[in-house]
């Protein structure tokens, strides 16, 4: 798939922007706090419906402004264009100018994989940051995912806050027999890709040390069951039920799942050296990269959002040949220098205060 | 509105009270009431003098009625071994529409919501139970929504009627009619395939 173009509208910093994308190598290049990121921000948005940045959908309206709309025009067998607004609170996203029940139903039209610094948060953030990695990944490529997902947060409000109002030893649990069945697919599907993300990323993490490391991702449940059947669960639930009254909300089920990454055998969160951590982040996107391709029978789009100066020597020039070629890629970057030698078809853009110039390579 | 005289701008505030009615939407109905025949305006008025002096709530299903006991209650044509519960007296109508239903009712007043602080004392279930425990029905039909609160409710209401000894079934959620299997997503999918039946 192609991002074809973009149309901003008050997002961030840009008042008004549209732009036509080289459909393999486009550079942004320009000082620091010029827009660069924001670019990056807003194609990831049409994606996933979501910032990486922020949580706060507000935060991306260009200062006073009432709202921000952001569309693009996505290429694939056919054409697309994906369009969202926010206005006075509002959420309202379109495609091909039929409007959508939610935001969410948009996710998966275009699909992203973000290299950035933060990565390395993969590692050192909590568990909610690792969560959040398979949650974007699993909803890009399967709806029924999305869907489980938000049930599974509804019923989750509601248990507790039954909990919470000490309303008995019944009316919490009257939500476990759909509870269990929702948790039973997402614990299911996390089990599943992380599984197959260990595997991908294993052998890039060998040749990327060359040999030295051997890498492993375990899925860490937090409800432990032989298998992540909708009966296993809600026997699972029943046991704790006492427990759960007793600490005043439900304390196992997917929104305490973690991930561990394990190195030669150590958990790299807590043992592994700042560089180690950036190059088992760098394996994770390279294998979350491939299972997006083998997954949806597509190549996702790759933004690279200022990342070499966070690698080493090695890493940095291994870096743009990995990716090259392989797909449409945006990166941004301070630094012309780092990025002109991409291979591949290119458009160059300065980026300029909430402006962008295309220029002669 | 401020330039309104009083009378226009009571009407005003009144209709904007109303579900999906804005501020611009009921400074129009308000004039276009002025605008038309009087006559209009009057059998408005009357008619919503009706609804409040003589709409009352059926003593047995708690749907609407204009009496004691409503249409359905008191008609000798239903089959009152057969019960169908719903959350709200519009779904009542709703079923009574397909017209192939003949039971009789019992109507909720609403789901188990926590988040609006509703739980089974504040519905109409403890005159269901007295219901079911007088009226001997061969079977109760849950018919309650399928979204999670009324899932949750259907799972309350059938561990408390199973004791009698009843037999509990719930509404079936399926396919939309005339849709293909590729447009629907999973869930109603494995409900219609929980809900499937014999042929
Ligand atoms: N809601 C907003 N409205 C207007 N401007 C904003 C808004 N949010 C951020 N900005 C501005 O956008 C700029 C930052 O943009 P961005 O993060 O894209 O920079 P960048 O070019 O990636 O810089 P760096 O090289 O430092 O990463 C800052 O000048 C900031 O003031
Ligand atoms: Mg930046
Ligand atoms: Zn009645």
């Amino acid at each position: 798939m192609r991002l074809k173009s973009l149309v901003l509208r008050d997002f961030r910093n840009y008042r008004s922007l549209d732009v036509d994308f080289s459909e393999n190598v486009n550079i942004l290049w320009g000082k620091n706090a010029q827009g660069k990121t924001n670019i990056l921000e807003a194609i990831y948005f049409l994606a996933t419906a979501r910032s990486f940045r922020t949580l706060d959908r507000r935060n991306l309206i260009f200062w006073d402004k009432e709202g921000f709309l952001l569309s693009g025009t996505v290429v694939n067998e056919t054409e697309k264009n994906v369009k969202i607004t926010f206005f006075k609170n509002k959420k309202s996203a379109q495609i091909n100018k039929r409007q959508l029940k939610k935001l969410s139903d948009l996710i998966g039209v275009l699909r992203v994989v973000i290299f950035t610094p933060e990565d390395i948060f993969l590692m050192k953030g909590s568990p909610l940051q690792r969560r959040r990695f398979i949650d974007i990944y699993l909803s890009q490529v399967d709806k029924n995912y999305i869907a489980a997902l938000q049930t599974f947060k509804k019923i989750l409000i509601r248990r507790n806050s039954e909990i919470k109002r000490r309303t008995g030893e019944k009316t919490p649990f009257l939500w476990d027999e759909q509870l269990s069945q929702h948790c039973a697919y997402i614990i299911k599907r996390r089990q599943e890709v992380i599984e197959e993300l260990s595997k991908a990323a294993y052998s890039y993490h060998r040749e990327i040390t060359k040999n030295k490391e051997r890498l492993k991702i375990e899925y860490q449940p937090s409800i432990k069951v032989n298998e992540p059947e909708k009966e296993n669960i809600f026997k699972y639930l029943a046991e704790r039920r006492k427990k759960d009254i007793e600490e005043g909300y439900t304390a196992r089920g997917p929104h305490r799942d973690d991930i561990s990454f394990i190195v030669d055998g150590r958990d790299a969160k807590l043992f592994g050296s700042e560089g180690q951590q950036r190059s088992i982040a760098l394996s994770l996107k390279n294998a979350e990269f491939n299972l997006m391709c083998k997954a949806t029978g597509d190549v996702p789009l790759i933004l690279a959002d200022d990342v070499l100066p966070v690698l080493d020597m090695e890493r940095r020039k291994a870096f743009f040949p990995s990716i090259e070629g392989r797909t449409q890629i945006f990166v941004s970057s301070t630094d012309k220098r780092d990025v002109v030698n991409i291979k591949g078809d290119k458009k160059l853009f300065r980026v300029f205060s909430g402006n962008i110039n295309e220029e002669r390579l | 509105m401020s330039g309104y005289p009083k009378s226009i701008k009571n009407v005003i505030s009144e209709f904007k009270k109303l579900p999906g009615i804005g501020r611009r939407s009921a400074e129009r109905i308000a004039l276009e009431l002025l605008k038309r025949d009087n006559n209009d305006a009057l059998a408005l008025s009357e008619a919503v003098k009706n609804i409040v002096s003589s709409v009352k709530e059926c003593k047995v299903c708690h749907s609407f009625s204009e009496g004691d006991f409503c249409d359905i209650c008191s008609s000798p044509a239903r089959d009152t071994k057969i019960l169908c519960i719903v959350e709200e007296a519009k779904e009542v109508y709703s079923i009574e529409d397909t017209a192939g239903y003949k039971g009789v009712y019992h109507v909720l007043k609403g789901k188990i919501s926590p988040l609006d602080g509703i739980g089974p004392e504040q519905l109409t279930i403890k005159y269901l139970l007295e219901r079911i425990k007088e009226k001997k029905f061969e079977e109760v039909i849950i018919a309650t929504n399928s979204d999670v609160d009324g899932e949750a409710t259907s799972i309350y209401l059938a561990e408390e009627i199973k004791p009698y000894g009843v037999k509990v079934s719930r509404i079936a959620f399926g396919l939309p009619v005339g849709g293909s299997l590729d447009y629907v997503d999973r869930d109603t999918i494995s409900k219609a395939l929980e809900c499937r039946k014999e042929m």
